[in-house]
């Protein structure tokens, strides 16, 4: 840690910011989960009944399940694509490597809106995918597979979460001094084990942050869900949006909230276990 | 050492490196003898550890040869060659224990499990480290990364060490102790070291052999005594221990005696007849600090054969040694650097206001400007 911010000036700026910008409302959410809904009044006497409700609930617990599955499913596709990218940038020098980071990257800087209207209009039934594997002859009529369902959200949140793989993992392969691998080398080690003795175990710092962000970042989206998911793509997200708009309870839209804000700190934490590289520092 | 009609251990015979167009060694030709200490001295970026990483197979050379028991391994790959290294910075795998560290060389090779527990255990006994099995490297002080580092070297019973400046981060004590550890240890395992670093002290501390280097070259091979007393050129003789380098042009010579004439007037020299020395030939004319008698002025005591009048211009206590200064009458300027052993006489030298400086011309050495 730098010694600027052990300075009590600094310090009261970067916990204040935490404090009122994630503490607070997290509190204050968690003090709405525990109201309740009469007619159109929130009714502040305490209870736990949108937790029993949640729970009791066959479908929503169905969706909630569904919905964490989905995610991990995103989590592992993207940090399994992400891994040999991130190797293949890692093992690149000067212009390509800059060009191929740039290329990466540059799609985190668009609109979120425009990209997932680019993928409707790819996984349409109409769409560019559809006709791409009719021209190719694979199928003879537009397949529905991709199409309003669970599997457009898999695919599209799965396409622009990589990055969020890829960075991670590049950071922790860049760390591995590259002396190491000489070393591996000098004492008769093959590539392959010289990968699985060596770079893997370096970077799981970087995995691990990889399955976190992604899992986290998929889970608490429900943009998406609503855009590509149509009717049948429904997710937890979805459920607690729709708790604060159309059905205005937000006694149980916190609730949920809550529930889902557990399930990220338990990703959280378990990220930070299996982060863990032994022996501790690099160096 | 091996017999002549053996072939060496490992032989470069015209080997070059460039990178682009920077040429970083030119045509070097030398050979690493079986079970010797050798050591590969010159100061940084002189081209010392691109020979080592040739050796080792990390670069692959621009030109030239490089043999193993008289076998070409240019294109050998570095996790085929029979060599294992001592980096500079250790390159220790930082997640695994030290047992891990050592035993991945067998491992990766695939020996049975007990074998390598067997001889990582033999190897860390030899380096004392038995006791840190254990232990991640972030847990080890400098000298004991090293000493696993020379370990997980060794345990492969590779036929050649390469060590890379590995003392180079080590503080001065630790270092003269990791001196004698490693000559020990090479000696109890009897396997051939190649050793590179820049400091000529412990280049001559380790070797039987010393290879100097400048400007990616090698400018002379030998025993450290003859790099001593017969340095082969004026870079030798300058980088190699601290030298009187008086500089003049032959007149004449006769034999392995060549007269020098200088700013103190012509003056004997030994030297290598074989250099084939003519008149007018500019040449340094070397002699050690530590083989000059000062001697009082005018009094009539036995001089050796080259006698110097001149004032004691510094002295230094220096521990064991006294280190003085003599500025001869003839050209003040020219500093003799005189050593004495820090006794009686040398406070009483130290003590005068002028003085002789007196050599024999057998401590004398003549090699070319």
């Amino acid at each position: 840690m730098s010694p600027g911010l052990t300075r009590p000036g600094a310090a009261l700026a970067v916990y204040g910011l935490l404090g009122a910008l994630i503490v607070v409302p997290f509190l204050s959410f968690l003090a709405m989960s525990l109201y309740s809904v009469s007619g159109v009044v929130i009714d502040r006497s305490l209870t736990l009944a949108n937790f029993a409700r949640a729970a009791s609930d066959p479908v929503l617990m169905g969706v909630f399940w569904r919905t964490i599955l989905l995610c991990a499913g995103i989590a592992l596709v993207t940090t399994l694509v992400g891994y040999p990218v991130a190797l293949f940038i890692a093992g690149m020098r000067g212009r390509a490597r800059y060009g191929l980071l740039t290329l990466m990257v540059a799609p985190l800087v668009l609109s979120y809106v425009m990209k997932i209207y680019a993928f409707r209009s790819i996984l349409g039934g109409n769409g560019l995918l559809n006709r791409l594997l009719m021209g190719a002859g694979i199928i003879d009529a537009p397949s529905n597979f991709f199409v309003f369902n669970l599997n457009a959200v898999f695919l599209v949140l799965a396409v622009l979460l990589a990055p969020f793989a890829i960075l991670p993992i590049l950071l922790s392969l860049e760390k591995i001094p590259a002396a190491l691998a000489e070393a591996a080398a000098d004492l008769a080690a093959s590539r392959w084990q010289i990968f699985r003795s060596i770079t893997l175990p370096l970077s799981r710092p970087g995995i691990a942050t990889a399955l976190s962000f992604t899992f986290i970042m998929a889970i608490g989206d429900f943009i998406t869900p609503q855009m590509v998911g149509g009717p049948n793509g429904f997710t937890f997200g979805r459920v607690i949006y729709s708790q604060f708009g159309l059905a205005f309870n937000w006694p149980f839209g916190a609730a949920l909230g809550v529930l889902l804000s557990g399930v990220i700190i338990l990703v959280l934490a378990l990220a930070l276990a299996l982060g863990r590289v032994p022996g501790g520092a690099t160096r | 050492m091996s017999a002549g009609d053996r072939a060496p251990l490992v032989e470069l015979s015209a080997v070059g490196k460039t990178y682009g167009t920077a040429r970083v060694l030119h045509d070097v030709n030398l050979t690493v003898e079986d079970g010797e200490f050798l050591v590969i001295l010159g100061p940084s970026g002189s081209g010392k550890t691109t020979i080592l990483r040739l050796i080792g197979g990390f670069i692959a050379a621009s030109a030239g040869e490089i043999r193993l028991d008289g076998a070409v391994i240019n294109d050998l790959p570095i996790n085929r060659r029979p060599f294992n290294t001592v980096f500079q910075d250790y390159a220790l795998f930082p997640h695994m224990t030290v047992r891990a560290n050592v035993g991945y060389g067998l491992a990766v090779r695939g020996l049975p499990r007990p074998e390598i527990a067997a001889r990582t255990a033999k190897v860390l006994d030899l380096v004392s480290l038995g006791d840190f099995a254990s232990r991640y490297p972030a847990q080890l002080s400098g000298g004991q990364r090293q000493r696993v580092a020379l370990a997980r070297a060794i345990v492969c019973t590779p036929r050649l060490v390469l060590l890379d400046e590995p003392l180079a981060a080590l503080d001065v004590d630790l270092r003269h102790q990791m001196q004698v550890f490693l000559k020990d240890v090479q000696r109890q395992i009897r396997t051939t070291f190649l050793f590179i670093t820049h400091d000529q002290e412990e280049a001559i501390t380790l070797a039987d052999r010393i290879g100097v280097m400048d400007q990616g070259r090698i400018v002379q091979v030998g025993a450290p005594r003859d790099l001593y007393d017969r340095p082969g050129s004026a870079h030798v003789a300058r980088f190699f221990g601290e030298n009187n380098l008086i500089a003049g042009h032959v007149t004449g010579v006769s034999g392995s005696i060549a007269k020098v004439e200088t700013a103190l007037g012509v003056l004997a020299g030994h030297c290598d007849p074989a250099q084939g020395y003519v008149g007018g030939d500019a040449v340094l004319l070397t002699i050690r600090p530590e083989k000059i008698r000062l001697l009082p002025a005018g009094a009539p005591s036995p001089a050796l054969e080259t006698t110097i009048p001149g004032q004691i211009a510094r002295s230094g206590f220096a521990g064991p040694l006294t280190q003085l200064h003599l500025c001869p009458d003839a050209a003040p300027d020219l500093m003799i650097s005189v050593k004495r052993l820090s006794d009686a006489s040398a406070a009483a030298s130290a003590a005068q206001v002028s003085a002789r400086a007196s050599w024999s011309t057998a401590d004398t050495w003549v090699v070319r400007a």
